[in-house]
């Protein structure tokens, strides 16, 4: 008993050292705001596990609290934008701020946030229908080029999938698919397994789900057909699928799950608060959530979020305004 | 199948089973609250549950939560639920002339039967049912869905013009909002909240439960009616059963293939399960005034979506409904992957989610049954205690629903529009009927159109598409002309009986 209390003791000395920003902050609970349905989306649940990891490892003293708000998700980020920023007000977002912004769907962007910090990420791809007989990204991209506005690519409209679809497009000069209204992954993949869609940008979530067997091997009774991996490296879950960069193409595109705090908070709040989403990280049920998510763990936080981010508006901003006049 | 239904019946399981179809019943009941709420709120509970567990109280939910919903709409005109809308029509005027436990007992009936043909399609041909559902083209979807809108002209209740008055402004009702194809926001007046439009929840507790509250609260001072109950009627007799068989098949049958199509949904599903059981009726004339036949294909077609909505879930991965969105989320969050490998990765899984999906069916009827004299109850505490208990479960559900006051707002106003509209001599069954299929209709069409690249031609060249907008011409063209015979035929009597 004696040696447990020590060692608690000991536990609790070291963490106070290694986290000095918790002895003030929180001193009630956090709430985080996510602006849409509860259960919908990777990053929806990416939340939660946080908030559960954090309870779990006592990482902080204070729970967290998650507040959905449904509907289309500017109503729910505004709300979060007027919040008190006394340090226990946060926002979950992700790459949709950028989207959103540039097609004048919401008059503020990142800027007017404090970012916080990012925790994960997961990566697009592009796959095609097997039934078009191509095989690699530079005969769909030649395809495209050849025969424009014939290939349906299948995408939310004016949403990161359809941003994602035009960055494809726009490796090659004269390439044009013709994108159609079918929604996320879940919502694509029916109209492609029906035949009417031949391009799809899935997410490497959806792209497991879709082209892999249950052994995790190609499923040769899937339509899918994947072509390329938009993220850093090559993704674990298909080792085959070669990443743009392998191609010869300067292009990445992961969707980033981002912490934002209202302007003005209290920079030991942020601090805090990117303290806590990193120890969250190291935890073996984060990192097995993440792994079953297709997602990545992606730590990121202060000066080199900000860089990060500006990198990604320059290069999202013109396309997204793009998409949404299509 | 046989090890998966006899797997459901543990101890443990079939109190996870009775708890889930309980509070299904329950929330389905009160309007306001809906079964993918309880299940979207129940979601963070089954976390710690073992996968076959939390699926078992989550498809009970939802079997508990559908069959539910007609008992308000039948004793009240309240739908308990959306997809409960159509048996308002005809339940609440069968209750209201002294019958409200026949009302309730053909709605429970019908429930019963709808789940379990629905349960016989699952079990047996979902996966090419599956396939058959993924190859309709959206110019098929939107052929279909016109069937449907020939409803309107048919539910006016005698005054075509004003039936299609109310169509209109429902239809007009999805229009603010992002529009459902281009993801442009219009008609939002620069407001963020409108950007979601005006949701089903908000618009359809307020159309029929608000305006009703509004309506008893004005009438307070007429003695309350209380319905002497019998038990009189309750189950279908063996000659009702005879006479409602058809109708009880072919409901069931179009509640199963409507509750596959994903996007479509259970209030669709009665919608055309109601027309055709007007059309194939010898008494057309008694729907919308309590008629046993409307009731049944509601109420058979309503249930029927749920199983309906499973088989692509179980097959394909995609889900049919809302409610099973959510149930692919409580899936993946156990590492589970709906689709067609779940039968070879976790044959357990889909076995148990058949096999509660059947036990719930019989757990419904039993409850449902059980109950009746505790529901018919319901009709007699004074209104002055009961509508205010009811306003406030309306707020809080549609509150709850997205965290945001505006829905509230909208469930006032439409609940004043309600209330107006029906004093002004419109019938609601069009205006519903309008506003659920309108935005479907426009989704569909204009989907495909873009796979077309902007030619229309294919919606009256294919087949299939062409077949069922014939279809809904001639649909309407009759119930038109019914209406007038009808009309004719009472104004001749009416002469007569002068003469």
């Amino acid at each position: 008993m004696r040696q447990f209390l020590t060692t608690v003791c000991v536990g609790l000395a070291a963490a106070s050292f290694a986290m000095p920003a918790f002895a003030e902050w929180p001193d009630k609970p956090i709430k985080i705001t996510i602006p849409w349905k509860a259960g919908a989306g990777a990053v929806d649940q990416m939340t939660r596990q946080l908030q559960k990891t954090v309870a779990e490892g006592s990482i902080v003293d204070q729970p967290i609290t998650i507040f959905n708000v449904g509907g289309p998700i500017p109503i729910g980020l505004r709300q979060a934008k007027g919040q008190d920023p006394d340090g226990h007000n946060f926002v979950v977002m992700h790459t949709a701020m950028m989207t959103l912004q540039a097609a004048g769907k919401i008059d503020f962007g990142y800027k007017d946030f404090e970012p916080v910090a990012r925790l994960g990420q997961f990566c697009q791809t592009t796959s095609v229908h097997k039934n078009t007989g191509i095989e690699t990204l530079d005969a769909l991209l030649d395809r495209a080029a050849a025969e424009p506005n014939t290939l349906v690519h299948g995408a939310n409209l004016g949403a990161i999938n359809h941003v994602y679809g035009i960055m494809v497009e726009d490796l090659r000069d004269g390439a044009k698919f013709r994108f159609v209204q079918t929604g996320g992954d879940a919502g694509t993949f029916p109209e492609f397994k029906g035949g009417r869609v031949q391009v799809a940008g899935f997410s490497a979530a959806g792209a497991t789900n879709f082209a892999l067997g249950a052994d995790g091997k190609p499923d040769p009774d899937s339509p899918v057909r994947l072509l390329a991996y938009a993220g850093p490296e090559r993704h674990v879950n298909f080792p085959n699928v070669p990443t743009f960069k392998e191609l010869g193409y300067d292009f990445q595109f992961c969707v980033d799950g981002w912490y934002f705090a209202p302007k003005g908070t209290p920079a030991e709040a942020v601090a805090g608060f990117a303290a806590m989403v990193e120890a969250a990280l190291a935890d073996e049920g984060m990192q097995a959530f993440l792994a079953k998510k297709s997602m990545v763990g992606a730590f990121q936080s202060g000066g080199d979020l900000l860089d990060e981010m500006d990198r990604q508006w320059e290069a999202i901003a013109p396309v997204a305004a793009r998409a949404a006049k299509k | 199948m046989i090890d998966g239904i006899l797997g459901t019946l543990t101890w443990f399981q079939m109190a996870f089973i009775l708890t889930g179809v309980f509070s299904g019943i329950v929330v389905g009941a009160i309007p306001g609250l809906t079964g993918s709420m309880l299940i979207a709120l129940t979601l963070p509970i089954t976390f710690h549950m073992s996968p076959l567990h939390a699926t078992t109280l989550l498809v009970a939910m939802y079997v508990g939560s559908i069959a539910g919903g007609l008992i308000t709409a039948t004793l009240l005109r309240m739908p308990g639920s959306p997809a409960a809308v159509m048996t308002t029509l005809d339940g609440y005027p069968l209750a209201k002339s002294g019958q409200p436990g026949r009302a309730l007992g053909f709605g429970i009936t019908a429930s019963f039967i709808g789940s379990l043909i629905a349960w016989v399609a699952l079990a047996t041909i979902s996966e090419p049912l599956s396939e058959l559902a993924v190859r309709l083209t959206p110019f098929d979807y939107f052929a279909l869905v016109m069937m449907a809108m020939a409803l309107i002209a048919s539910v006016a209740g005698g005054d075509v013009i004003k039936g299609l008055i109310a169509g209109f402004l429902g239809m007009l009702v999805t229009f603010p909002g992002i529009d459902p194809s281009g993801g442009e926001i219009r008609l939002t007046f620069g407001t963020d909240d409108l950007i979601g439009g005006f949701k089903l929840l908000p618009v359809l507790i307020g159309v029929f439960a608000v305006s009703q509250i509004f309506a008893d609260a004005l009438d307070m001072k007429s003695r309350q009616e209380s319905v002497a109950f019998s038990g009189r009627g309750m189950f279908m007799s063996f000659r009702d059963l005879r006479e409602q068989a058809v109708n009880l098949v072919r409901s069931s049958l179009v509640g199963t293939f409507i509750g596959i199509l994903p996007g479509v949904g259970a209030s669709v599903g009665s919608a055309l399960a109601y027309l055709f059981a007007r059309l194939g009726s010898k008494t057309p004339e008694r729907f919308g005034r309590g008629s046993e036949e409307g009731i049944v294909a509601s109420e058979a077609a309503n249930n029927a979506t749920v199983g309906g909505a499973l088989i692509p879930l179980i097959s394909l991965g995609i889900p049919g409904s809302v409610t099973d969105a959510i149930l692919i989320g409580a899936l993946t969050i156990h590492s589970l992957q709906p689709g067609p490998m779940l039968f070879t990765t976790n044959p357990d899984i889909v076995w148990n989610v058949i096999g509660v999906y059947f036990v719930s069916t019989f757990v419904m009827l039993g409850l449902m049954v059980a109950l009746i004299r505790l529901y018919v109850r319901v009709s007699t505490i004074p209104k002055s205690y009961l509508l205010p208990v009811i306003m406030v479960f309306c707020v809080v559900g549609v509150y709850s629903l997205n965290n945001t006051m505006f829905d509230v707002w909208t469930m006032l106003v439409f609940g004043v529009v309600g209330f107006l509209l029906e004093r002004a001599g419109f019938n609601l069954g069009p205006f519903v009927i309008g506003y659920v299929l309108a935005k479907v209709a426009e989704a569909k069409l204009r989907q495909g159109l873009m796979f077309t690249d902007g030619d229309i031609t294919p919606l009256f060249t294919e087949p299939l598409s062409l077949g069922m907008l014939i279809a809904a011409l001639a649909l309407l063209v009759w119930s038109l002309w019914a209406e007038r015979r009808r009309q004719v035929s009472q104004t001749l009597r009416v002469k007569r009986s002068e003469s």
